[in-house]
């Protein structure tokens, strides 16, 4: 009996081990969505969030303090970022000493940029798989709409890139597995041929691309949120690439099925959306550590009456001075950017009448390229029209215009100057200080090379 | 959850009925007798009284008395064993049968009860491993706002450092060197058998400081407390570290960075015992920069630093110390403890309450704690016993603005360009100036105007069931089944009003944030223990299962552009909204078998757990980890040896993947105006992530010296960590940056040592002498990726962490000339620690020291005063550091700290009794923690980490807290 007891007390105990395992512990992510949903069995619903997240990517690092416009308008010698708890900003910015390995710095306008691609590539993909019958799929021609715009939306990701990077070059074949290994550096005139490889492709898919959107696009876009009005902004862009490669005659093309006008107004465009509204983004160059470079205030040209050029007049303010690293400034771009909500440009009617007047200078015609720049100097700087404009001083001109008129919102100068060789003009604040002429590529993306 | 108990307690009822066997009938005859101290010769209650060889015992009475019936006849032998008291076994003859034991206090705690299993425990001298305790009067001795802060140089193999010296908790304890690289490096606290949450949720003053907007995009730079704080240490009877997995193996893939097993005092049968402690104390800033004075500058050189406004304050000749009006409060802190506990033979109960109001040394920060708990213990019938444990605490942590930031609005962000010719002081008509300096923030202003609390309530509340089964003369089967609850909510409200001078910063003047944070850990278990002891050996075999779920769901609202600076979040113009929920479940089960032999000298362990948990990828998938152990006693050795112990013990235990490494997601949270979006998260998650797996042998030697004068424990063990929990960087190129996923195998080696003594045991005077010891270096042995920097601080410029083969990873390396190389370590030589206890007849001393040299902080405080040029050694060295091509900013920051000091005196009983004739104790007593700290280190205080609880990235100083030193003068009284 006794025996018997303790067999079954050490049964119980080794039942009681064993009566465990069977217990359902699913517990889902209740935060996010999974990427599998979205590739695997795609609805119209999520590739249409999907393709309005672009736009979200889009404006990801551009509007930051450590974003696209601040740090391209710092080395260009617009800006100045005077922040105490960060010297890098102007140390490693100022005299060409990118640290490769710091995110914000050498590191900077990478990642958001190749994320936004990859999310462009997904909704290529998801496209593919999607079911071409409404309610839960698209039809043809809204999922050729929606690839047009996928395809400019990428296409413009890269350019900034390129931007960035210039001759360091920049992987373009990256639409492939996390496991494969990181895609090959392209040159930076390869990455130039898949912008407008991309743009053309995009072109067509737009013209076939019906009336409208199958997804709402922000109202940075207002005016040009149908597939055909779309189309201007692809063209914009084009024509933008094809400056920047001197291909100035099909620039030429490009701008003519744009939306460049002399008779529209000059902030007319495509434009990165903030709001405050809750899960939106707000335009971070509201910052109070981003200073005017001096040189601005001291280049502008002066107005009839004396003041300087109205564009330094209602892009600046003056504040108390601030002092860092021998570095002083007491100018800010507070009227520019001068809420929360200010949308940031993507591109504007005003960049195309002076891409424009580059194209005609650099084909020679210097005549009608004379008229835009002198409707820029007297309509957005109010200054007098030039009559002496010629062959000779034509690139000067519109180099100080496209200064003036695109000042920080996007590394223009420095863009600009880099193209022709310029860089040398920027002024230089102290002993030691040298000019970036292109972002190296982040450690991240060397290391596993 | 409920179904599953349901069930498998079905299960058991059946089962148990074919057990419940008739009762024995084997009694021969009776002993009794009294137990009592052998110094005082008082009685001696509640000590265990058991028949060696049998199952059979009893507990003596309050007047020390005992009653033991049915012994067999013939010579039995009488294990008693009482808290703090050394065990004693002692024969007694057959014709003896009234007896008066005495007991020798343990001094030295060479026999204390340990746990050493989820429903067993054994005498510390037959365990295996090396487990340290820590038990009420350790505790008492000094106060400490939190838990951990009474553990720090008390266990040998433990690093505890706080992470600020802010008011209310955020400490680390790391048991056992580096064990992970990113996953969690906190042990796991179970309090009265409950796995109580740890957990540290951010206060959300990012939003406005924008500490993760700059080089590191941590959102863990937020001062955040660790909740284990929570648990006031004045309700904690013992509080017992298992340190490595070889010990902790039966608490499955939580454990392998140790287990902190909590429990609370206990009533004890008798009349109602009531104490009360009232303490006043007054904090007292340690440290202080001492900024430059620019004393010896001509009024051009100071304008050549901050400009032409500089020169009309400088030439004013007045100076002011910044720091001491910020930090250099004084305000009276207090706090009262009040207990009652008591009971009878069925019913024992324990009761307390405290109130505690300590002030920082920061205007306007403090922590405010208010607890109260009931312990009720009932014994239903002969056979049952049913325990239930409550309590219940609030908190109010103001904890100012502290750490990285990124708008020069933490003091030791904002003062470094802040001259101190320049005052910022408030004036007459409330206003304060805006220095036009830096980034034009002023910390007096900040301080005073903006608020940052943190309000916790807490609920614990566990119930246990303990029933005898089965007994019979060699056997007994019992079922210990417990559940428990642990709740906390955490409501953090943050606000910066609009007259702020960094508020309108932004844009949008005025910010309020609003966190709701709740946190739900269930706990359940059920578990069986056979114990079978003919004699000659007892076997204990135990087998049960656990269920435990964690629900963390954190919702939070920022609103900024307040509409007439009004607090409340719905007058703002900016609101933005989020929610994070974390949903683990866990369920494990076991069986384990304890053999002693040899007379108790031999004893054999052998464990198995498995475990499933819906935090790895696969939720179904059982990971099994397995413990083996053996211990051997040598007793009476010689006459300098009283005994010598030798243990070997090898265990595997786990570290769960944190929530969400599964998951391969899209960000479903972003709008544009208002138009829904869904982008790629960069991070990636790996669906078939495993817990990472320590496997651990350590081996030791313990040894009772000098009859009883003098216990030595050494031990060395060896963790190899496989499985590691490792973010892989993906080129971005990809549209990702990294990737989670398991490999690599880290290799940690250590040794310990704790040497105890008492150099004087007379009459008079007791003097109680500690010293531990401890040391461990770490290695990876195996990396399937290529070496990577961690990019856990801001860029190897300045330092950070490698993940290389053959390397520490707890190591410094840092850029010097472009190169990459090791700069430091973030890891002690070694820690040492020092406690003296010296009774004097009435009087008590009692101090403890901390020494831990070597290790190195990255101090970034001191890059920001260079920055301003306003570092005190500036002139001569500040150019020099910042021209630097090399990390000059990792000091070294070993040191010596007097952490607990104590002199008490025993107030003489009858003197008391005079005036108040209910008194039954009374102590004053003076005490202070952190009193003194010897230091080359540069900055505020070497303790200090900029990423809260790391398990590498830690030892980084920006901005922190400052230090401050405690003083308190307590009156204890018990009637």
């Amino acid at each position: 009996m006794k025996q018997a007891n303790r067999i079954l007390a050490l049964l119980a105990v080794v039942s009681i081990t064993i009566a465990g395992a069977c217990t359902n512990l699913t517990a889902p992510d209740f935060n996010n969505p999974g990427v599998d949903q979205l590739e695997g069995a795609p609805t119209r619903a999520a590739v249409a969030a999907a393709a309005t997240g672009l736009l979200i990517g889009a404006r990801d690092g551009i509007s930051e303090f450590n974003g696209y416009v601040s740090h391209t308008g710092v080395v260009g010698r617009e800006a100045y970022n005077l922040r105490g708890d960060d010297a890098r900003f102007v140390t490693q910015l100022l005299t060409n000493t990118l640290d490769p390995g710091a995110r914000a710095l050498g590191g900077a306008m990478w990642t958001e940029r190749y994320a936004n691609i990859r999310s462009s590539n997904i909704v290529l993909n998801a496209l593919d798989a999607l079911s071409d019958v409404p309610p839960d799929g698209m039809t043809p021609a809204e999922k050729e709409a929606t690839r047009g715009f996928a395809k400019t939306m990428q296409a413009h990701d890269l350019l900034l890139v390129i931007n960035s990077r210039d001759t360091n070059g920049a992987p373009i074949d990256v639409d492939q597995s996390l496991d494969a290994p990181p895609a090959p550096i392209a040159s930076k005139d390869q990455v130039f041929q898949r912008i407008v490889d991309l743009l053309e492709d995009a072109r067509g898919d737009l013209q076939a691309g019906g009336d409208a959107f199958p997804f709402p696009l922000s109202p940075g876009f207002d005016g040009f949120d149908t597939p055909a009005s779309f189309l201007q902004f692809n063209r914009a862009l084009l024509a933008r690439v094809e400056v920047y490669r001197m291909n100035f005659g099909a620039a030429l093309t490009a701008l003519g099925e744009s939306f460049v006008s002399t008779a529209a107004p000059l902030d007319m465009g495509v434009y990165h959306t903030f709001t405050t509204g809750s899960g939106d983004q707000t335009n971070g160059l509201v910052d109070q550590n981003l200073f005017v470079h001096p040189a601005v205030e001291t280049d502008a040209e002066l107005q009839p009456g004396g003041q300087p050029d109205q564009r330094f007049l209602d892009k600046t303010n003056e504040v108390t001075v601030r002092r860092l690293q021998d570095l002083e400034s007491d100018l800010q771009f507070q009227p520019l950017w001068s809420s929360p909500s200010t949308p940031v440009p993507i591109i504007r009617n005003e960049e195309l009448i002076l891409l424009r007047a580059e194209a005609n200078i650099g084909l020679g015609n210097i005549g009608p390229a004379a008229d835009d720049i002198n409707f820029i100097r007297v309509n957005s700087g109010g200054l007098d029209a030039r009559g002496d404009i010629d062959a000779g001083n034509a690139l000067d001109e519109l180099l100080d215009q496209k200064r003036y008129s695109l000042l920080f919102e996007g590394g223009h100068r420095w863009i600009d100057l880099r193209r022709y060789g310029r860089l040398g003009e920027l002024p230089l604040d102290r002993a030691g200080d040298a000019i970036v002429e292109a972002w190296p590529l982040p450690i991240a993306e060397t290391l596993p090379r | 959850m409920e179904r599953v108990l349901r069930s498998h307690l079905a299960f058991l009822s059946l089962l148990f009925i074919a057990l419940l066997a008739p009762a024995n009938l084997a009694a021969q005859r009776t002993i009794s007798g009294t137990v009592v101290d052998r110094d005082t010769r008082d009685p001696v209650p509640f000590v265990q009284i058991g028949v060696v060889g049998t199952t059979m015992g009893t507990v003596a009475e309050g007047d020390g008395r005992f009653v033991l019936t049915g012994v067999p006849d013939g010579t039995v032998t009488l294990r008693l064993q009482g808290l703090g008291y050394r065990t004693l076994d002692i024969p007694v003859p057959a014709s003896q049968d009234e007896i008066e034991i005495a007991l020798t206090t343990d001094y030295l705690k060479a026999d204390e009860i340990i746990v050493t299993g989820r429903a067993t425990s054994l005498a510390r001298r037959n365990a295996a491993n090396s487990v340290a305790t820590v038990n009420a009067a350790e505790i008492e001795r000094v106060p400490a706002q939190s838990v951990e802060k009474q553990i720090q140089g008390k266990v040998a193999g433990a690093d505890i450092q706080k992470n600020s010296g802010a008011p209310g908790g955020g400490i680390q304890v790391n048991l056992r060197g580096v064990s992970s690289i990113n996953a969690a490096s906190e042990p796991l606290y179970v309090v009265d058998g409950i796995i109580v949450s740890n957990a540290a949720v951010v206060n959300n003053q990012d939003v406005v400081l924008q500490s993760s907007g700059g080089s590191n995009p941590s959102v863990l730079q937020q001062d955040q407390v660790n909740r284990i704080s929570d648990i006031p240490p004045e309700d904690i009877e013992s509080i017992e570290i298992l340190k490595g997995a070889s010990a902790s193996a039966i608490y499955g893939s939580k454990a392998s960075n140790g287990v902190v097993i909590i429990t609370t005092k206990r009533g004890r049968p008798g009349p109602p015992r009531v104490d009360i402690t009232q303490r006043f104390g007054v904090f007292d800033l340690s440290n202080k920069l001492e900024y430059r004075t620019f004393s010896n500058n001509t009024v051009d050189e100071v304008v050549e630093v901050f400009g032409e406004l500089a020169r009309e304050p400088f030439l004013q000749g007045r100076f002011f110390d910044h720091e001491e009006q910020l930090a250099g409060q004084h305000d009276l802190s207090s706090e009262t403890i009040v207990s009652v506990s008591g009971g009878d033979d069925n019913t024992t109960y324990y009761a307390s309450g405290a109130i505690k109001n300590n002030e920082g040394v920061v205007i306007n920060t403090g922590y405010e704690l208010q607890s109260m708990r009931v312990n009720v213990e009932q014994q239903l019938g002969s056979r049952v016993t049913v325990g239930v444990n409550t309590s219940v605490i609030h908190s109010l942590a103001q904890r100012g603005l502290f750490n990285n930031d990124n708008f020069l609005v933490t003091p030791y962000f904002a003062l470094p360009f802040i001259p101190r010719f320049f005052d910022l002081s408030q004036r007459a008509d409330g206003s304060f100036p805006e220095p036009p300096f830096g980034g034009g923030t002023n910390p007096l202003q900040t301080f005073t105007l903006a608020e940052n609390e943190e309000d916790v309530w807490r609920i614990l509340g566990a119930v246990e069931l303990g029933w005898d089964i089965w007994r019979q003369d060699d056997d007994a089967l019992q079922l210990l089944a417990s559940g428990g609850v642990d709740w906390f909510r955490q409501k953090n409200d943050l606000l910066f009003p609009p007259e702020l001078f960094f508020e309108p910063a932004d844009g949008q003047p005025g910010t309020s944030l609003v966190s709701d944070s709740d946190n739900l850990n269930l706990n359940s278990s059920i578990n069986l223990v056979y114990t079978h002891s003919p004699g000659s050996y007892t076997s204990r075999t135990s087998g049960g299962f656990q269920y435990e779920e964690r629900d963390l769901n954190i919702a939070r609202i920022v609103a900024q552009n307040l509409i007439a600076g009004e607090p409340n979040v719905s007058s703002g113009t900016n609101i933005q909204v989020d929610e994070r929920r974390e949903l683990v479940k866990d369920f494990g089960f076991y069986g384990q078998e304890e053999l002693l032999m040899l007379d108790e000298r031999l004893t054999l362990t052998g464990a198995i757990r498995g475990e499933q948990s819906s935090a790895n990828g696969d939720d179904e998938e059982i990971f099994w980890y397995p413990k083996a152990s053996a211990s051997l006693r040598f007793p009476e050795v010689s006459d300098v040896f009283d005994e010598i112990k030798v243990r070997i013990a090898y265990g595997e235990s786990g570290n769960q993947p944190l929530f969400g490494q599964k998951f391969v997601t899209l960000n479903a949270t972003q709008n544009i105006a208002g138009n829904p979006g869904l982008t790629v998260n960069p991070q990636v998650g790996d669906p078939n992530i495993t817990p990472e797996r320590t496997r651990e042998i350590e081996f030791g030697v313990d040894m009772n010296l000098f009859d009883g004068n003098a216990v030595l424990d050494a031990t060395f063990y060896q963790q190899n960590i496989t499985d590691l929990l490792l973010e892989r960087q993906i080129a971005p190129s990809s549209g990702f940056t990294s990737q989670f996923f398991n490999g690599g195998e880290l290799r940690v080696r250590g040794f310990e040592l704790a040497f105890g003594v008492t150099p004087v045991r007379t009459d008079d005077v007791l003097w109680v002498s500690r010293t531990l010891f401890s040391t461990d270096r770490a290695e990876i042995t195996e990396l399937p990726v290529p070496d990577f920097v961690l990019n856990a601080v801001f860029g190897a410029g300045l330092g950070d962490f490698q993940i290389a083969e053959g390397e520490d990873p707890t190591k410094w390396v840092g850029l010097v000339d472009g190169e990459l190389e090791i700069v430091g370590d973030t890891n002690p030589d070694f820690k040492m620690s020092f406690s003296n206890d010296v009774s004097w007849g009435n009087w008590n001393f009692y101090t403890l020291f901390d020494w831990a040299p070597g290790a190195d902080v990255l101090n970034l405080t001191k890059f920001l005063s260079d920055l301003g040029q306003t570092t005190n050694d500036f002139e001569a060295n500040g150019a020099d550091r910042l021209a630097a091509t090399s990390p000059v900013y990792i000091e070294d920051a070993g040191f010596v700290k007097l952490r607990e000091l104590r002199v008490s005196y025993e107030v003489p009983i009858d003197w008391v009794q005079t005036w108040w004739p209910w008194a039954q104790r009374a102590r004053l007593s003076f005490s202070g923690r952190d009193l003194l700290t010897f230091t080359d280190y540069d900055g505020l205080d070497p303790e200090v980490s900029n990423f809260g609880n790391q398990p590498i990235a830690r030892n980084v100083d920006t901005s922190p807290y400052p230090p401050s030193r405690s003083y308190w003068f307590s009156v204890d009284l018990g009637f």
